[in-house]
């Protein structure tokens, strides 16, 4: 499937350890949503390694973006507002961290709110 | 309520809104001037795929949960589905609906048809093409009119019911774990179910509306 390939799982585990440490959850559901993508054993076992070896900024900065439609740029950007929000405070790393991902997806001038009223619009004709 | 009926008020409550996928698919094809149509449709599917996965992502954020629309609000008090269950057929009914235009396939007569075919397609209970080589099945010709065979009806709601089984589950973890977590949880299961749908509606249109499927053995 376009667009769900090792990058995009690699970019989710940044955002899961964007607070320093992965819990139980995401774990679990990362797993799961590797088994449900048709990887080969070869990324599945790169894949299970970002479980228990952090993937920082840096790992990330080398994907190509370009490969992502802009809707999953969008979804990216949300999960990381999303994620670095967990624990009710936000530190300056984190916005760092936000900051430096939306000037990898080029997303710049987006922030939360604005995903969130894209989506609105969204309900209006879909749903 | 059985299945089948249950399945009907589903897709005749829940029929998308075609003016306005057909006014947003206008905008959409002017955006992507050139583009075949097989292209423009993937990625147009694709599109509704991740707003989906997005939407199971803001749904887990405290503060901000967009209403549901009309439609799907009156199938869940009409059916007392749960307001997931409600959202994602719908989704997937604009799915159907916004393809079918691109495709220049008459949506308005239709879309119910098309809509189950393409359920059956997902749950694996119909077969078309090189896949139905070798069936010994029954063959299956749905039309508007003729009552969908109960086999059928009853696979695709396994299909939704497994699907939305673990979904709540992931919507428990998100609720239990801090939110960031959840929004991953809600939006990843509505990736995967919406991702493996768009395929089946996708080969679904790749054919010319007239073949016979067959119902898996």
């Amino acid at each position: 499937m376009k667009g769900l390939n090792l990058d995009y799982i690699k970019i989710l585990f940044a955002i899961a350890w964007a607070d320093s440490e992965l819990q139980k959850e995401e774990q679990d559901l990362l797993s799961e949503v590797i088994l449900s993508l048709e990887f080969n054993e070869e990324e599945i076992r790169v894949a299970e390694r970002w479980k228990t070896k952090p993937v920082i900024f840096e790992d990330i900065k080398s994907i190509d973006y370009q490969q992502f439609s802009h809707e999953q740029k969008m979804h990216i950007l949300l999960l990381s507002g999303s994620v670095v929000k967990a624990d009710g405070v936000v530190t300056d790393e984190e916005i760092t961290f936000v900051d430096r991902l939306k000037k990898l997806l080029g997303l710049e001038s987006i922030d939360i709110e604005d995903i969130v009223s894209d989506i609105e619009d969204s309900i209006d004709i879909f749903g | 309520m059985d299945v089948s009926s249950l399945l009907i008020k589903l897709t005749t409550t829940l029929t998308p809104s075609y003016d306005k996928i057909e006014k947003d698919i206008k905008v959409y094809e002017q955006k992507n001037f050139g583009v075949g149509r097989d292209e423009l449709a993937r990625s147009y599917a694709d599109r509704i795929c991740w707003k989906f996965a997005s939407l199971g992502a803001i749904t887990t954020l405290p503060g901000v949960l967009p209403g549901i629309g009309t439609a799907a609000m009156i199938a869940t008090e009409g059916c007392t589905l749960s307001g997931n269950l409600a959202m994602m057929i719908r989704w997937m009914g604009s799915m159907v609906a916004g393809i079918s235009l691109m495709y220049k396939r008459d949506v308005y007569k239709k879309f119910n048809k098309d809509f189950i075919q393409v359920l059956g397609l997902w749950s694996g209970i119909l077969v078309i093409g090189e896949e139905s080589i070798g069936q010994t099945g029954d063959k299956v010709v749905i039309n508007q009119e003729q009552a969908v065979p109960p086999k059928i009806f009853n696979r695709i709601n396994q299909k939704v019911g497994s699907s939305m089984i673990k979904r709540r589950g992931g919507v428990a973890i998100g609720t239990l774990a801090p939110f960031g977590v959840g929004a991953i949880v809600g939006g990843s299961f509505n990736l995967v179910t919406m991702k493996s749908f768009k395929q089946n509606a996708l080969k679904y249109y790749s054919f010319d509306g007239r073949e016979i499927y067959y119902i898996k053995e």
